[in-house]
């Protein structure tokens, strides 16, 4: 076995005194008779009742709880471990466990309140309902009247946690006029090689499907820190002989869990996913009918111009939206629509290959398929060129590229830290490239699937969400952290008068947001600023009005996550603490105010009329919620209706039907745009693509390196997730903070420690020209020389100076994310890795 | 406040389901399986013990040891690899409990199904049993018990205070038929509890077969708990 049986002794957090101090046992005593010694064993103590809800921080997890109430209190919180499919169970993680601390605790806000002091000083006094919410009617009434109602920002987070609360939202922008805000991309989560690929907002296999992989090719994802309920689907693939391969700059937990770690250099995995394209199609162990039949391999693209060849251009009345292939077998150009993917029987297109085309006006250009483009891009990277610019072994990159090759079938699974990058896009088409070209898509076990954010919307949610059939307007929030860009698409109905309100909900953003310096700008240009939160956090106390929310055991809502197909609801186990309220009656009493009129007409429902108008929706056969009934639901968590397993573009592959299948809630054309060829797409032929030189994957050096030149901003700043939060959440619970310590560590390798002068313990300064922060200082093996690491999510009250990690990330925006718009699904996604700093030896403060 | 029932008998059936303890023999020996290879140091077994035996700030009956430099933090091993591996820490229920030896008044003993029992009400508080113990595993309660929240919480009543507590396999639940919380709330498998008597059940099964271990042998306190190493890596 691999471990010393003593070594157990070091490295305990709070250590017991006495460990390992006897190992010699004096006999004081003879030992007592054995039998007849359990009189003092206790029953259980009893309960009201137990009451089944889902833990919905912005995990992913969608985790069953239950709630044990006793005393009209909650004194235990447990997996309700009730799945119908056993392999889901228990489900739930140590955070969730704990949430009896942030239902009770000293941070919970129990009334109204209303600022005495300047903005974030804290400085309130408690205010009754009636007096808040005439407050915050009356101020938007007169922003809406004076500056439009569209300077009203409303921002909700991820649907997926609740689409019924964060719903009342949407509903209300879609009443009221005011603009909507984004999660999804504002988040960095939204991958955008997904939409530019495959033109879906995101797909992916669900977490049991895992099991099912021979071979797991991890990016930039810590699933054992991340994924807690979900990874043991890896070492359940593991135990039946399948092979673990982490990417990943620091030795993570889930790289200590691995058969091998590839420590890359931060940033640079789209020149690592090149390589390994290379060198399948070097070993010739790559599938080229794959590539035929389901992507845009065979359409030829025209050299003058660098667009897709059209049918419209070979014959006068040709199609616009049809294209053209050369097959081998009649040695002509052939027409492919895009009704159905493959080809015409008895069809061999090229995927090589220069060819002169008559065009229907006489005139003859030259086309080539866009594979080849695809592989001249891909002849540059050798697995020499890869290591100098990943830190990867050349012999590392061809052992894993035959490997993951060799196995059937292979799973790539991508996280946050690969995605979170200015060119997270690049990344993931690679990546979605290698998956491709080893035939994995749409295949039980592998595919090519990113997981970050709990962003799904997999019910028909129109029915709550639009006022009629108004839907809301929405306004990706990193341009009201920023401002608008020249970039921005002309569709983004952004407000001619800027920004004059905010309604925060479900979020901690003047902390949480990135580049969050520049955000307190935005600030303080706003008239009103009403935040709702059930904890005091940091963007409470920035708060004009502060409405106490209820938590997931206070109230009632509809869940799903990307991570599994169960729908579950969250269901109150206790009244409201304090004078807490839902979001849903906020809104009604906000709009009550406001229009009467139009609250009657749409804010008549509650909860359960909310969900079983949604669940209806959907309900058609084929719908993803036939035959789910309210009812069903209370009772337990209930299976949508999509396949089992449910894995990502299995109809594409199984019945060629054309991509993208659709992402709700945007209607089909929506996305169906971004993939004109309605087939898997790794030529991009947009002219922004081609004037950026990225029409084909390609790598590109961090983006942070043009602000931050590294010769005098040495280091990588990474703010991964942690286990210990989610986010900011968690980030107070008393019982966490005595496992972890409670202080925010930066970590840092020896090297670059030793060259400053830091010792584990020491107070650290980390800034960049964004912001700076100090923490404390941890010398680890698990970084890497040119990178230090700082999990995100800590309070400010937590650091020793500075608002948080936050201060120095980017809000850069990519304009290749502009070129379409559909709001979290072609939208700006954010850089949060893409960031330099430095770092010294700080006094303490 | 209405009419109050066993939490076990308020689960669903599909909840209680999943706590059911299995097969068994006629005379068991109650153990505690845990696998190094699917533990992922979450802690979740350690903060549901927590809740389960409302144990007040301070006091752990259940840690998760990193086997590494830190918290979470990795060794250099032989040619400057790096491994991690972490270790769930309770009271190993010995069947030569040196703890039950030295406890001057009898406040901790065995039962016949192994467990070694904690009576709080006999506990004179003079922690002869933590200096005894080999594993640190026991806790002196040395004052009111501060929570995070206004009320007690779990499904047992605190201890006195001046007392020494510590893991009990859940005992409480054991009667209903139902796993300790930690098996329950261990979302990857890594705790199996089980019947060392039942030869062919899955605790002894896993132990023979993946090479199952015992803390500090040397001592000879003959542990009920039992680890599974972690796995070696494969080859590519």
């Amino acid at each position: 076995m691999g471990i010393d049986r003593r070594t157990f002794l070091k490295g305990a957090a709070g250590a017991a005194a006495g460990i390992g101090a006897a190992t010699v046992v004096p006999a004081l005593n003879p030992p007592p008779a054995r039998a007849g010694r359990d009189y003092d064993v206790p029953a259980s103590l009893p309960v009201d009742r137990v009451v089944r809800t889902t833990c919905s921080p912005n995990c992913t997890g969608s985790c069953g709880q239950l709630a044990f109430v006793r005393d009209g209190v909650i004194v235990k919180i447990q997996q309700a471990a009730d799945y119908p499919d056993p392999a889901y169970n228990p489900r739930g993680c140590m955070k969730g466990l704990s949430y009896v601390n942030h239902v009770y605790g000293e941070d919970r806000i129990r009334t109204p309140l209303i600022r005495t002091g300047e903005r974030g000083s804290g400085e309130f006094r408690e205010a009754s309902w009636g007096e808040v919410l005439d407050r915050i009617a009356g101020d938007l009434r007169r922003i809406g009247e004076t500056w439009g109602w569209d300077t009203v920002h409303v921002f909700g987070q991820v649907p997926g946690a609740g689409y019924i609360q964060k719903g009342a939202n949407y509903r209300a922008c879609a009443t009221l006029g005011m603009t909507h805000g984004t999660s999804f991309d504002f988040n960095g989560d939204l991958p955008m090689g997904m939409p530019i690929t495959f033109g879906v907002q995101n797909a992916e296999h669900e977490a049991k499907d895992w099991a099912n992989s021979r071979f797991l090719l991890l990016v930039g994802s810590n699933p054992v820190e991340t994924r807690i309920p979900d990874v043991h689907f890896i070492f359940d693939a593991l135990e039946k002989g399948a092979r673990l391969v982490v990417i990943d700059p620091s030795f993570s937990p889930t790289a200590a869990k691995a058969d091998a770690h590839l420590r890359i250099k931060p940033g640079t995995d789209a020149a690592l996913a090149l390589a390994l394209c290379r060198q399948v199609i070097e070993d010739g162990a790559w599938d080229a009918n794959f590539m035929r039949v389901y992507t845009d391999a065979p359409l030829l693209v025209r050299l003058d111009t660098g667009v897709r060849l059209r049918e419209a251009d070979l014959v006068a009345g040709g199609g616009a939206g049809r294209f053209v292939a050369w097959d081998e077998a009649s040695a002509a150009p052939i027409v492919v629509g895009t009704e159905r993917l493959g080809f015409a029987p008895g069809a061999r297109p090229a995927l090589e290959g220069v060819r002169r085309i008559t065009l229907a006006d006489g005139s003859v250009v030259d086309a080539t398929p866009g594979f080849g483009l695809v592989r001249e891009e891909l002849d540059r990277w050798t697995p020499e060129a890869a290591e100098a610019v990943t830190s990867v072994p050349a012999a590392m990159i061809v052992k894993v590229a035959r490997a993951y090759a060799a196995a059937k079938p292979a799973a790539i699974l991508m996280g946050g830290g690969s995605n979170h990058w200015y060119h997270g896009d690049l990344t993931g088409r690679a990546f979605a490239l290698l998956a491709a070209l080893t035939g994995n898509i749409g295949k039980s076990g592998g595919g090519f699937s990113v997981y970050v954010g709990q962003y799904k919307v997999r019910v028909n949610t129109a029915p709550w969400w639009n006022a009629g059939e108004t839907k809301a307007k929405v306004v990706p929030s990193v341009y009201f952290v920023r401002g608008r860009t020249e970039t921005m698409h002309a569709d983004v109905p952004y407000p001619k008068n800027g920004w004059h309100g905010l309604v925060c909900t479900f979020s901690n953003m003047f902390v949480q947001a990135m580049d969050v310096n520049r955000l307190h700008e935005t600030l303080r240009g706003l008239d009103l600023v009403v935040v709702v939160d059930h904890q005091m956090t940091e963007t409470v106390k920035w708060a004009d009005v502060v409405l106490p929310a209820t938590t997931w055991y206070e109230k009632m809502d509809l869940t799903a996550t990307p991570l599994h197909p169960f729908l579950q609801l969250q269901q109150a186990a206790i009244d409201p603490v304090g004078e807490a309220r839902s979001e849903l009656w906020m809104w009604r009493e906000i709009v009550r105010r406001i229009d009467p009129a139009k609250a009657a007409e749409l804010f008549g429902m509650d909860e359960e009329a909310a969900i079983e108008a949604i669940l209806a929706a959907g309900g058609e056969p084929g719908g993803p919620t036939q035959g789910i009934t309210l009812e069903m639901l209370k009772a337990g968590p209930v299976r949508l209706n999509v396949p089992d397993p449910d894995v990502a573009f299995k109809a594409q592959i199984e019945d060629l039907a054309p991509f993208p299948p659709r992402s709700l809630p945007a209607a089909l054309e929506k996305t169906a745009a971004f993939i004109p060829t309605r087939r898997i797409e790794f030529y991009k032929e947009e002219a922004r693509f081609r004037e950026l030189g990225e029409a084909v994957p390609t790598y590109r050096p961090p983006f942070d390196d043009t602000v931050h030149d590294p010769a005098e901003w040495p280091l990588a700043f990474l703010t991964p997730h942690s286990k210990w939060r989610i986010h900011s959440t968690y980030a107070n619970n008393p019982w966490l903070a005595e496992i972890h310590g409670g202080k925010p560590e930066v970590f840092i390798s020896p090297e670059d420690a030793a060259a400053r002068g830091l010792a584990t313990g020491d107070p650290i300064r980390v800034w960049n020209t964004r912001g700076e922060v100090v923490a404390w200082a941890h010398v680890s093996e698990s970084e890497q020389p040119g990178a230090v690491t700082l999990y995100e999510g800590w309070w400010p009250r937590q650091f020793m100076r500075g608002k948080g990690v936050n201060e120095l990330t980017s809000s850069a925006v990519n304009p290749i994310h502009e070129v379409h718009f559909v709001g979290n699904m072609w939208a700006p996604s954010t850089g949060w890795k893409d960031c330099r700093c430095q770092v010294a030896k700080a006094e303490e403060v | 406040m209405g009419d109050k029932v066993s939490p076990i008998e308020a689960l669903s059936p599909a909840s209680r389901a999943w706590g059911e303890i299995g097969e068994r023999s006629e005379h068991p020996h109650w153990s505690m399986v845990v696998d190094q290879e699917r533990c992922i140091g979450c802690w979740s077994c350690a903060v549901i013990c927590k809740s389960e035996n409302d144990l007040p700030l301070g006091i752990w009956w259940n840690r998760i040891l990193t086997d590494g430099e830190a918290l979470d933090q990795p060794n250099v091993v032989r040619g400057g690899a790096l491994e991690m591996h972490w270790l769930p820490l309770a009271c190993q229920h010995c069947e030569n409990a040196p703890c039950v030896k030295v406890c001057p008044v009898q406040a901790t003993y065995h039962r016949d199904d192994g467990l070694v029992m904690q009576d709080n009400d006999r506990c004179i508080g003079c922690r002869y049993c933590m200096i005894a113990c080999p594993y640190g595993v026991r806790n002196f309660n040395w004052g009111a018990p501060a929570r995070p929240t206004p009320h007690e919480t779990g499904m047992v009543a605190a201890r006195a205070v001046g007392t020494v507590e510590k893991c009990t396999l859940c005992v409480h639940r054991l009667a209903e038929n139902q796993v300790p919380s930690c098996v329950w709330s261990c979302p990857t498998g890594a705790r199996v509890f089980g019947d060392l008597n039942d030869p062919a059940g899955r605790a002894a099964t896993l132990i023979r077969q993946r090479e199952g271990y015992e803390l500090l042998q040397e001592a000879g306190t003959k542990p009920s708990v039992h680890y599974l190493p972690p796995r070696r890596r494969n080859e590519l």
